[in-house]
């Protein structure tokens, strides 16, 4: 039977997904190239879409997903035999691994979008959810947990597993504006409403595997970092209290800068997502670290077990796990923790062959707690007339072969429809790739006056 | 202007909603016709997929331990010792007392009983009838009865009571006072006067118990004899004198209970005491199967004996004999010394011991061609004779014993040469499922001047072999090398075997139900020359194991 507090929450699902102004989305590079679109801005908060109002679309403005594992494909993994039937092959996942793999996934979902010109000024309102997931893996833990430590023996393998996940709600003011001759800046203050978080820190484990007596030396150094994960997070659950009432919240604001030193030549630089989130609410952290002396496992001692009446076989267990314990030292704690949002710096330099037609490069570089890595982009941008605008790049994107993306955006009156991926081969044969993701949607656009779109006008011959 | 325009616009968004609707219908359109060639719903039926086998190879150690003399030796109970000098040699020393008497089961104080009777004469009835009362004293001497000739001069009382009772037929009523002027504590004699109260019927009894300990008996009257006290008695009656006889009488009964002594002096009596066997277990050889050779150059046995008895005594060892485990075969020592030397403690050393010692090694008696046979057992049997030459003076504490107490020393220094051993152990394992092969490593480092081979051999419940370990005569575990001019090993003998189990030899593993094994040890120069063991010799055993899994 459901109670009324239940028929309220469905309510409140229902009414916010379907009628609130919701859209899904995920960055995808290729769309920075569109200046139709008004998620542009998302790239650089510098940039000032040619409507002179913008509203986003609930639900339709965006959505889609983008997903990239650089480890291995899908094809890689599972594989179909002569008889359709299907199977595992870990070992070709396994030798398409490179030494440190990462697994990304983003998504974002706006809740509220407004943008309005007045005068040289762009301001822009938003309220932005997002979610996002870095996963790091290295090969030999892979081979680790698949193969056995046999095929390592006397090597140090490091089983360093590296997580950063946050799920978090920002409210958005963009403005810009020109701040000089053929330079235009723009910032995006924001405040982030933090939900759900985990992240790991530390160098990892270390396992080796002596190759003469199979000893078994292991150091860990890791920190795991959540909230809103752990049991106390659902007891009591409250859809108002989780969707507001958590005290995770935080600062942050993008920068950007567009400057046109020639007439046919645009350069664009943006620092987004500066700042960071105090998470306070369900805080459970768990650390291990083995610097008071590494852990040595050489087997049962027959001494200790046998040679003493007192312990008996159970004891003797329980004294081991108990030394593991104490040697890697196994702490939960609940105290707060801050972490800093993945800043990204974009550099993109255009360069307008026509009026219409232009070529750009792009550089992506993203700071995660583990380390940094870089996309790049190569791109052709056209656009025909003002109903049409589309770009191909070619992206090499979270250190995987390159692949050709492409974006169209289609101007209506006073709407538009847009498509945009990173790898469009991907899209069809996403098994094959090693990234996959779209992003597509609709928005309102109002005072660019396009000129309309009409189908060829049948002509009635002797008029 | 256009900002107003575009608000306008805006405000009457309602009139886009058709357009809004073509567009969207074109997104969707798009999105599926993409979707639909890039996903076959085949990718996601679960049914499809094969099952998969998981095959990782797990390398893990299992046991490890490092084994020094000690464990080798089984030095694991509190009658084994492991001597180590200040150079770390070793000696064993198994430990057993062959021989305890105490005093108190030297002399037992049985309960002594005795019962006197007193009436009164004429003229006491006569008094009784002309005063109405009359009082008579009596007194006469009680000898306590020991065994063995025992003689008691003096004694102080540990524990004891006298139980007195009395019963009168004389229809009076009185009292009785006893005193035993030769029981003596706190300077006052031993004395107490009871009530006789008759109340119309016979015989009135009168009983109570006096506690013995702490009183200092003297057994002498006078310096005049031995084992004998004086006990007196008055007692006086009251009433009528017309029926009373010189038929009536009054009965003492003083009855000595439970006596135990503190100090004793006198004379034990001359006592046999024989039949008292003992066996020492020669651990080391728990296990020998009786083949090869082990000597240990310079064993010994020593006899050791502790007497704090204030008297003379004759000790024999009647048999000492070494025995197989099976109890068939057995070498008599010779070399024993007949009597043994019992030193005892004078009467100016009293609550001291007396030691004396003997020992026998391989200058003195055959203890290294005893030893040579790998015993298990040596059985001593000792005779003891108290007084042997007549009356003397003795002195008995109850702390006083005499103990003889036999010391076997193995110095480890010696040979052997094929030495063996075998135990068998219970066995049962059935973790091996899931593995398809096995890789046992056995990596040894043996610090002991000894080679080793070994068998372990598993069989079933009915000791059929089903799979062996090692080839027959394999040196498993090599010996470590003694540095040239030394008596040391400096470098220790390692090697590393791996055996290897394919699924069918796992089988036989998971059915065994017992490890049979068999060792064998051989000291430098094929068992010809001396080696010597210090306590930091080890013999490190790491096991480990290489699994190939399969999992499903």
């Amino acid at each position: 039977m459901m109670t009324n507090i239940n028929m309220k929450f469905l309510l409140m699902v229902v009414v916010i997904c379907f009628a609130g102004n919701i859209k899904i989305s995920a960055q995808q590079l290729t769309a920075a190239n569109l200046q139709h679109l008004p998620q542009r801005g998302n790239f650089n908060p510098a940039f000032v879409p040619h409507g002179t109002v913008n509203v986003g679309i609930p639900f339709f403005s965006g959505f889609g997903f983008n997903f990239s594992n650089n480890g291995f494909r899908y094809n890689d993994l599972i594989k179909r035999r002569s008889n359709d039937s299907l199977y595992l092959d870990a070992t070709s996942a396994i030798n398409q691994m490179q030494t440190r793999n990462r697994i990304l996934f983003d998504l974002e979902m706006d809740w509220f979008s407004f943008g309005v010109r007045a005068g040289s000024n762009y301001f822009n309102l938003s309220i932005r959810e997002r979610a996002n997931v870095n996963f790091e893996y290295s090969k030999a833990l892979i081979e680790f947990l698949y193969y056995g430590n046999a095929g390592t023996l006397g090597t140090l393998q490091h089983l360093n597993p590296e997580i950063e996940s946050s799920h978090y709600r920002e409210y958005a003011l963009n403005w810009a504006r020109p701040i000089a001759r053929n330079l235009r800046g723009g910032i995006k203050l924001k405040y982030l409403y933090g939900m759900e978080n985990i992240h790991s820190r530390g160098t990892g484990v270390t396992i080796y595997t002596d190759p003469q007596d199979f000893t078994i030396t292991a150091n860990s150094d890791l920190a795991v970092y959540t909230s809103g994960i752990d049991t106390t997070a659902f007891k009591d659950f409250s859809f108002a209290n989780y969707a507001l009432g958590k005290s995770n919240n935080g600062f942050g604001a993008d920068i950007g800068l567009i400057y046109r030193p020639l007439n046919n030549l645009e350069i664009g630089l943006s620092v987004l997502d500066l700042g960071s989130i105090k998470w306070r609410s369900n805080i459970t952290n768990y650390s291990t670290n083995t610097a008071n002396g590494e852990f040595i496992y050489q087997g049962i001692d027959i001494d200790e077990f046998i040679n003493n009446d007192s312990t008996t076989a159970q004891e003797y267990l329980e004294n081991l796990a108990d030394s593991i314990y104490t040697t890697f030292d196994v702490q939960t704690s609940h105290e707060s923790y801050k972490t800093v949002l993945p800043r990204q710096i974009l550099l993109n330099a255009s360069y307008y062959v026509a009026s219409n037609y232009k070529i750009g490069v792009m550089i992506r570089n993203k700071k995660q707690s583990s380390g940094s890595y870089t996309d790049y982009q190569l791109s052709f941008t056209g656009a025909t007339k003002s109903w049409l605008n589309y770009t191909i790049a070619l992206n090499k994107i979270n250190q995987t072969p390159a692949t050709m993306g492409a974006g169209i955006v289609l101007n209506f009156k006073n709407d538009q429809v847009y498509f945009v991926s990173d790898n469009v081969p991907g899209l069809f044969n996403w098994k094959n790739s090693f990234n996959t993701g779209f992003r597509a949607g609709i928005n309102f656009v109002f005072g660019r006056n396009p000129k309309p779109v009409t189908p060829p006008q049948p002509t009635i011959p002797g008029t | 202007m256009a900002t107003s325009n575009s608000v306008k616009q805006f405000i009457s968004v309602k009139r886009y909603f058709p357009p809004f609707l073509k567009s969207a219908s074109i997104l969707l359109a798009a999105i599926i016709a993409i979707l639909g060639t890039g996903c076959n719903k085949d990718d996601f039926n679960a049914s499809l997929l094969e099952q998969t086998v998981w095959t990782p190879e797990v390398a893990f150690p299992l046991v490890h331990t490092e084994m020094g003399i000690a464990d080798l030796a089984q030095v694991n109970d509190s009658n084994t010792t492991l001597i180590i000098d200040e150079n770390q040699f070793c000696t064993l020393l198994y430990n057993s007392r062959a021989f305890e008497v105490t005093a108190q089961q030297l002399l037992v104080i049985p309960d002594q009983n005795f019962s006197k009777g007193y009436g009164l004469n004429a003229n006491q009835i006569s008094t009784l009838g002309n005063t109405g009362t009359v009082s008579i004293s009596k007194s006469h001497t009680i000898d306590f009865s020991l065994s063995q000739g025992a003689e008691i001069d003096s004694m102080f009382f540990k524990a004891g009571d006298l139980e007195l009772s009395f019963s009168s037929d004389f229809p009076l009523n009185g009292s009785i006072q006893l005193i035993i002027p030769g029981l003596i504590k706190n300077g006052l004699p031993l004395s107490t006067t009871l009530p006789v109260n008759y109340n119309g019927s016979l015989p009135v009894t009168v009983a109570t118990t006096l506690p013995l300990a702490g009183y200092k008996g003297d057994f002498t009257e006078g310096g005049t004899a031995h084992n004998r006290l004086r006990v007196e008695y008055t007692i006086v009656l009251s009433g009528s004198a017309s029926s009373i006889t010189t038929g009536n009488r009054i009965s003492c009964n003083p009855v000595f209970k439970g006596i135990q002594f503190s100090s004793l002096f006198g004379y034990a009596g001359q006592q046999n005491l024989t039949n008292f066997k003992d066996s020492v277990e020669i651990s080391i050889f728990n296990n020998s199967i009786g083949s090869g050779s082990f000597s240990i150059a310079e064993p010994k046995i020593r006899f050791d004996i502790t007497n704090s008895l204030g008297l003379p005594i004759n000790a024999r060892v009647t048999q000492l004999l070494a025995l197989n485990g099976n109890l068939t075969s057995f070498v008599v020592a010779t070399g024993v010394p007949d009597p043994l030397p019992v030193n005892s403690p004078g009467i100016n050393q009293i609550g001291q011991s007396a030691f004396s010692s003997i020992e026998l090694d391989h200058n003195n008696s055959n203890i290294t061609a005893m030893i040579d046979q790998q015993p298990k057992y040596l059985i001593s049997q000792t005779q003891a004779t108290t007084n042997p030459a007549g009356h003397t003076l003795n002195f008995l504490l109850d702390s006083s014993k005499i103990a003889v107490d036999v010391h076997v020393e193995l110095p480890f220094y010696g040979t052997a040469d094929n030495f063996k051993v075998k135990d068998t152990v219970p066995f049962s394992y059935n973790d091996l499922a899931n593995v398809s092969e096995l890789m046992l490593r056995m990596d040894l480092e043996n610090g002991f001047p000894l080679e080793s081979s070994v068998q372990l051999i598993f069989t079933d419940e009915q000791n059929q072999p089903l799979d062996t370990l090692f080839n027959i005569n394999e040196v498993v575990i090599p010996s470590g090398t003694i540095g040239a001019g030394s008596e040391r090993v400096s470098i220790p003998g390692k090697k590393t075997h791996d055996q290897f189990f394919d699924v069918s030899r796992i089988a036989k593993i998971l059915n065994a139900k017992k490890i049979i094994v068999v060792a064998t040890a051989t000291s430098a120069n094929n068992g010809n020359t001396n080696v010597k063991i210090f306590a930091d010799y080890q013999l490190k055993i790491k096991i480990g194991a290489i699994a190939k899994m399969k999992i499903q």
